[in-house]
């Protein structure tokens, strides 16, 4: 029976790996996952620990790239929070960091692209009213009014036919482990091991 | 267990980045070459026990089985383990590379200790094995949460409110870790016993 040490336990651990993929399918472990994106006017984070797992009042605090703490707050039943995007100078990033509870955080850093700086609210209609106007050479002319309105009108439906993607998005990012880094871990450890085992037999020989 | 990156102070990573060295060379000292197999299976166990999930009340625990490592491998378990949790952090995301050296100390001190502590009552068979064998699992994770308040200590709280609050969460996992063990040693004793003296049989 103790001929070949190590066909047991390797049948005892592939027992075990199954037991896990059979228990552990939908529910992944700590890591602790952040997301942010702007929403209208606000900046929503999400936290999770993978999988449907929300990060439940996780402490959320949003400082600028040079550390100067701009909100603090905590996350809701869902893992999210809503705050105010904050004014910032065009250049300027933000990371948000959440804590999950004692050894568990998590951040994200928004870029100034992912903020939107260059179009901040009080400058966008000047300069899309330069740009649509050549095109609206040919349309019906609009009333200054009438073009405010509409690109108001269009921005609002932009931001609500955007607003799942972003949700997504944010879906995605909190994916755990999958499948294939799990099994490409084992194969890691029992190639390393035996690696290790075929150079010790060659120094044997020698 | 696994602490994220960019909580500790830089004192505190050195010491754990150090001590986990140390282990680890100490560990592969103690590797006998007929059981680099075993020690790399029992690597990928417990790769793979931290994405075991149970839920526990409102939350959930995962299996760390570090007191199973402990007491077959010994010292070997300090390079089966700091391999699999650097593989954990870089394939998963779990704590991190900066971190890996204080992860390793929290659960791979705690696996040797129990190899002391609790080896001997093993080794004797009958009822002080399967009693041996659920201490190891629960003292395991015990001082795998100590270690792991220790090291916080640096951070926000006080030593005493991070380990109430950790340890709170941590002991249906103690007696998880427990039950897990002392199963999993049960029916190594009747399959396979010359697994649970293999660390005493290198270094005798």
């Amino acid at each position: 029976m103790n001929s070949c040490p190590f066909l047991l336990s390797s049948k005892l651990f592939f027992l075990l790996i199954l037991w896990i993929l059979i228990t552990s399918a939908p529910a992944l472990a700590h890591h602790l996952s952040v997301f942010a994106y702007v929403s209208g006017g606000d900046i929503v984070v999400q936290a999770s620990f993978g999988h449907n797992r929300p990060v439940k009042g996780g402490e959320v605090s949003v400082k600028t790239g040079a550390g100067k703490l701009l909100f603090q707050g905590k996350t809701d039943g869902r893992g999210m929070l809503r705050f105010p995007r904050p004014q910032l100078p065009k250049n300027g990033t933000v990371k948000i960091t959440v804590s999950g509870g004692p050894g568990h955080q998590g951040s994200w850093t928004m870029t100034p692209a992912d903020l939107g700086n260059g179009m901040a609210e009080t400058e966008a209609p000047a300069e899309r009213k330069s740009a649509i106007q050549p095109a609206s050479h040919s349309s019906p002319a609009l009333s200054e009014e009438e073009q405010k309105y509409l690109s108001r009108l269009i921005s609002e439906a932009v931001a609500r036919e955007i607003e799942p993607l972003k949700a997504m998005m944010a879906r995605q990012m909190e994916s755990g482990p999958s499948l294939q880094n799990i099994i490409g871990g084992i194969g890691w450890l029992v190639g390393l091991g035996g690696l290790a085992a075929a150079w010790a037999s060659r120094k044997k020989q020698r | 267990m696994h602490i994220s990156e960019g909580i500790l102070t830089l004192p505190i990573l050195a010491e754990g980045g150090v001590l986990a060295i140390i282990g680890t060379a100490i560990g592969l000292k103690h590797i006998d070459t007929d059981h680099i197999i075993e020690t790399s299976l029992l690597s990928s166990a417990f790769f793979v026990a931290s994405l075991a999930h149970i839920p526990v009340g409102p939350g959930s625990v995962h299996l760390v089985l570090n007191g199973l490592v402990g007491i077959i491998l010994g010292w070997a378990s300090v390079p089966a383990i700091a391999i699999a949790l650097f593989l954990q952090a870089l394939l998963f995301g779990f704590g991190g590379l900066t971190v890996l050296g204080v992860n390793t100390v929290i659960m791979a001190g705690p696996a040797v200790a129990v190899y002391y502590l609790f080896g001997p009552m093993i080794r004797k068979g009958g009822r002080s094995r399967v009693l041996g064998a659920f201490c190891a699992g629960m003292v395991a994770i015990l001082l795998s949460t100590c270690l792991l308040a220790l090291a916080l200590v640096a951070t926000d709280r006080s030593f005493l409110d991070t380990a109430r609050l950790l340890l709170g969460a941590q002991i249906p996992l103690m007696l998880l870790e427990g039950v897990v063990t002392m199963f999993v040693v049960s029916f190594l004793a009747r399959v396979q016993p010359e697994l649970l003296n293999f660390a005493d049989r290198v270094h005798p």
